[in-house]
């Protein structure tokens, strides 16, 4: 799928090490969502082990991003706190960082893997139709050729995460 | 403290605007009072204003700031996720804030995202953002915030504002303040009413009484003390002044009253002295204007050369300063005893009509009663009613009542009066009379000298006169002179062109008759010229012993003169259209006159033609003649006179000067200027004169003035026979023409003619023929010869042989005999050309004569 000038336009810089190609390309643009949301969502004091510890983002099953995600966080902080990249590939893992992106290849497992985090303050983002109605916390969606994402704001009030408003003003339906 | 501030300052106004001056301190001391609160009011408002507007501004800019900061904010996530509907929305919530004109959202990359503005066409947004601004401009308060995210920079807000808020402000401060003025300038003026009294009441009080004091002259009133302040202590001064003045008003009334005594002490005195100088003064003021009287007319004495404007002038300055009615100065002339009044001035000309005399009258010197004056005395009539004179009683008749005659004298001689009269009797003191004989003194020598240089000038111009007619004579005979020179030259060419052509028309010698012709007409014109030159000669020939004279006269010569020039004077002119006329006025007792009536009528004619020819446009010529009576002895008159005048163009002086001179004309080709000269040798010959008057335009008359009486001539009759015996003649002459010409004549007589070309050689061939025994009978000679001319040759002829005739040849005959100079050793004289005739005549003279002896 492309994406618009517009946002390509928008992400070139930060692109630029990472692909020859001058438009930034779809998980490209969502890394750097993901990266984001991490500057508009609170977690609770208990989601760290210590205040220095880093932001998780943890990509399960296939790694649709690359190195892309890699590349985004690199040298980045919010809250003081750096970020880092895991590949998961079994469910239980997963409760051990911040940010969960559910590859589209796990959607069979998604009720299980759903079900094992419920409790955890972990913010779930993925790329699936329903996957907000599931349970999911933020799902990717494209409209338009453009990157949106939906919020379902209740499962994240539940797992304890805090989204700010102002994100979930740019959420779509 | 303000009011030595202001006084000045109010002064300085009042210099530049007199009219504040006249304000009423009530009214200055309100406007102070007024001006200086408004003042006041203003520069505190304008403080507070000033500080609220100040405050304001820096307020406005921390809420933008603080605007910007909320929008920035709210719009992180929207500028993070590029959203731009919600950038869109989050702007739009400035709706609420109606200063906000613009405002604009721009991404990290500068890019905008999003844009806000009131009237969306009006607003052109900044391309670029900028970094963190802000500032006033154009009437707008514009200002640029970063947005951080996490120390990230995500974008920039832009926000743009009116200051409608501070112009809102502002105008309510403004009305506020003009309210708040209003009012407070309001009570000011109230209260000012109130107050300022304290000042002005006292200060009016004190001019009023400053007015009646100085209005009325009141000193004793006092001004009403208001307080111990500075009005206070000018009241009490004022009070102090007016007393003082009160003083001294009272001092001064009292020395004026002892001075108006002493004033009208001395005033009386001095009148008195006054009175005694005008006395004095006048007296000599009259002194001074007879001085200035007797000065002035001595000078106008000294400056006029002419009797009758002096004694006018006298008798003006007299009248008018002395005080005369009458003035008068007459003359005497001692044969008639009479005397004559030469001026005349009486004020009044009524008076003057009553007494009817006039200047250039004669009285009797015995009837005036003024005879002692002949004497040397002073005549005073103090009445002149008591005086029985026929002049006096004249002078009574008129009015006149007293007079005094004043002899004028000179060297003793008695030679005129000056009468001065007044119409009061008794009015002439001896002041008058000495003044008046003084001046008569002065008069009479100025008269006296006035007569003398009038003598004098007679002289002088007559003496001028003859100098004139001298010159003109002498002039006259030099160019008679000349012209005989001419004529001599003339003919000595001539003579061989006549005497041949006579032999040879005489004696044919074979001529046919067409060469006689030719040479007669040789001849003719030889005798043309000969006769041309001999009236060159007329002009100043002298009359000749032999001329025949005759008994003339002058009426019938000028009937016969009009008669002769009829066709010049009438016929001709009249084809032309130009009338002349003439007119005899002929005294029937004109005696005749011994005369050669063809010159005189030559003359006449002349004349007359020169009349028709001065007057182009016609005109009159009239002949008069008469007797000149005057200083004859025996009643017969010695000359007559005849005039021929016209009515032409005249002459200028300069020509009427030279028109007798021979060859002067001002007819140009046409005359030979010989015309008038000729006449002035008749008139010369005839022993009288020519008198000429003319002017230009208006006409010439010539006088021929002729002695009756002429030196009767020794008018021989002349011998009819002209056969002379064979003589032995001696020719002695320098131009081998003539010689020769004379060789032929006298040869064809049957004289025997020996010729000689120079007077040595002349001599010698005399001498020869006496020693010879075979002398010469006559000896002719030419007179201008080179070395030894004809008058040396005569001399010397004669002291060897007086009884030997000499007969001198020559081209100034005619000259000769007149001047006087003809030697005596010449017994005839014949002019050139010789003409066989007359050599002829001359010997047969000679033959008579030797046959006498």
């Amino acid at each position: 799928m492309a994406v618009t000038l517009v946002l390509g336009l928008v992400f070139l810089l930060e692109f630029r090490g990472l692909a020859q190609d001058s438009s930034p390309t779809e998980y490209q643009i969502k890394a750097a969502f993901l990266y984001h949301f991490a500057q508009f969502v609170e977690w609770p004091q208990r989601a760290f082990a210590s205040s220095h510890s880093p932001i998780v983002i943890g990509v399960l099953g296939e790694n649709v991003f690359g190195g892309n995600l890699q590349q985004i966080i690199r040298n980045k902080t919010v809250n003081h706190r750096p970020f880092q990249v895991k590949q998961f590939h079994a469910v239980p893992e997963t409760t051990n960082c911040q940010i969960l992106f559910i590859s589209p290849s796990e959607r069979r497992r998604l009720p299980e893997i759903l079900k094992r985090l419920s409790g955890a303050s972990v913010l779930t983002v993925s790329e699936m139709d329903h996957f907000t109605d599931s349970g999911g916390m933020i799902n990717f969606v494209i409209l338009n050729d453009e990157v949106h994402f939906q919020i379902n704001n209740d499962a994240a009030k539940k797992a304890g995460l805090q989204i700010s408003s102002k994100l979930l003003t740019l959420a779509v339906r | 403290m303000k009011a030595p501030v202001i006084s000045p300052c109010l002064y300085q106004k009042a210099t530049l605007v007199p009219r504040s001056q006249d304000i009423s301190i009530k009214r200055k001391l309100t406007a102070i009072i007024m001006i200086a609160s408004a003042v006041a009011l203003l520069l505190v408002s304008a403080g507070f204003v000033t500080y609220d507007l100040l405050t304001f501004r820096k307020t406005m800019t921390t809420d933008l700031s603080t605007l910007a900061e909320i929008i920035g904010n709210q719009s992180t996530a929207a500028l993070t996720y590029e959203d731009k509907d919600v950038a869109k929305e989050i702007l739009g919530a400035l709706k609420a804030k109606k200063h906000i004109v613009a405002a604009a959202l721009y991404d990290k990359n500068g890019q905008r995202l999003a844009s806000y503005s009131v009237n969306r066409a009006a607003i052109s947004f900044p391309i670029r953002p900028e970094g963190e601004t802000v500032r006033f401009e154009n009437s707008a308060l514009v200002l640029f915030h970063e947005i951080r995210l996490d120390g990230d920079f995500a974008g920039t807000v832009y926000l743009r504002s009116d200051l409608q808020a501070i112009h809102e402000r502002f105008a309510r401060y403004a009305a506020m303040i003009l309210v708040f003025m209003a009012a407070s300038l309001v009570v000011t003026l109230f209260l000012s009413g109130l107050l300022q009294g304290v000042i002005s009441r006292p200060i009016f009080h004190l001019a009023e009484i400053a007015r009646a004091v100085s209005g009325g002259k009141n000193y004793s009133v006092r001004a009403t003390k208001y307080g111990g302040d500075e009005l206070g202590q000018l009241t009490d001064s004022f009070n102090e002044m007016l007393g003082q003045i009160q003083q001294r008003d009272a001092d001064l009334q009292q020395a004026h009253d002892k001075l108006e005594i002493r004033v009208a002490e001395r005033t009386q005195e001095l009148s008195a002295e006054i009175a005694e100088r005008r006395r004095t003064e006048r007296e000599l003021t009259r002194q001074f204007v007879r001085l200035n009287l007797l000065n002035q007319i001595t000078q106008a004495i000294s400056e006029r050369q002419n009797t009758d404007s002096l004694l006018h002038v006298v008798l003006r300055q007299l009248e008018g300063h002395l005080g005369l009615d009458l003035g008068m100065v007459a003359l005497f002339d001692a044969k008639p005893h009479t005397l004559n009044v030469a001026a005349l001035s009486i004020r009044d000309s009524v008076l003057a009509a009553r007494l009817d005399l006039h200047e250039g009258d004669t009285l009797s010197l015995s009837e005036t009663g003024f005879e002692l004056c002949e004497r040397g005395q002073t005549v005073y009539f103090a009445d002149t009613v008591n005086v029985t004179a026929p002049f006096t009683e004249k002078l009574v008749a008129a009015g006149w009542r007293s007079a005094v005659a004043v002899p004028l004298m000179v060297e003793e001689k008695f030679f005129g009066v000056l009468l001065s009269a007044r119409l009061k009797a008794d009015a002439f003191n001896s002041n008058d009379s000495e003044f008046l004989r003084m001046l008569s003194e002065h008069v009479a020598l100025a008269a006296h000298q006035e007569r003398l240089h009038k003598n004098l000038e007679n002289a002088y111009n007559e003496l001028r006169q003859t100098q004139a007619t001298i010159l003109q004579q002498e002039r006259l005979k030099a160019l008679g002179q000349m012209a005989s020179g001419i004529a001599h030259d003339v003919n000595n060419a001539l003579s061989p062109i006549v005497g041949f052509s006579e032999i040879v028309l005489n004696e044919e010698y074979g001529l046919n008759a067409e060469g006689k012709k030719f040479l007669r007409y040789i001849r003719t014109a030889g005798d043309d010229i000969a006769h041309i030159v001999a009236r060159l000669r007329e002009f100043y020939r002298a009359r000749e012993d032999n001329e025949p004279l005759q008994q003339l006269s002058l009426n019938a010569l000028a009937e016969q003169v009009i008669d002769m020039t009829r066709p010049r004077w009438r016929d001709i002119p009249q084809s032309k259209g130009i009338t002349i006329e003439t007119q005899t006025d002929l005294a029937p007792d004109v005696p005749t006159l011994m005369g050669i009536e063809s010159e005189i009528r030559e003359a006449l004619t002349n004349l007359v033609l020169n009349a028709v020819d001065a007057m182009p446009n016609g005109g009159k010529i009239t002949i008069r003649t008469w007797s000149l009576r005057h200083e004859t002895q025996n009643g017969r008159p010695e000359q007559v006179a005849l005039e021929i005048s016209d009515t032409g163009t005249g002459m200028n002086e300069e020509t009427r000067k030279r028109c007798l001179e021979p060859f002067f004309s001002t007819k140009g080709k046409r005359g030979t200027g010989l015309g008038l000269a000729m006449v002035y040798g008749v008139m010369e010959r005839h022993e009288g004169s020519v008198e000429i008057e003319s002017e230009l335009g208006k006409g010439t008359t010539f006088r021929l003035v002729f002695p009756v009486r002429i030196k009767p001539s020794k008018n021989e009759e002349k011998e009819k026979s002209l056969v002379v015996e064979p003589l032995q003649i001696l020719c002695i002459d320098d131009e081998p023409l003539l010689r020769e010409l004379i060789k032929q004549i006298l040869e064809r007589d049957g004289h025997e003619v020996e010729v000689t070309d120079s007077g040595q050689s002349g001599l010698d061939e005399f001498r020869i023929a006496r020693e010879r025994g075979r002398p010469f009978d006559v000896v002719i000679t030419d007179l201008g010869m080179p070395y030894l001319d004809g008058r040396q040759v005569a001399k010397a002829l004669k002291r060897e042989s007086p009884t030997t005739p000499v007969v001198m040849l020559t081209g100034w005959g005619a000259f000769m005999k007149e001047d006087g100079n003809t030697p005596e050793e010449v017994d005839s004289v014949i002019s050139k050309p010789p003409r066989a005739r007359e050599l002829r005549e001359v010997l047969s003279r000679f033959h008579a004569v030797q046959r006498k002896i």
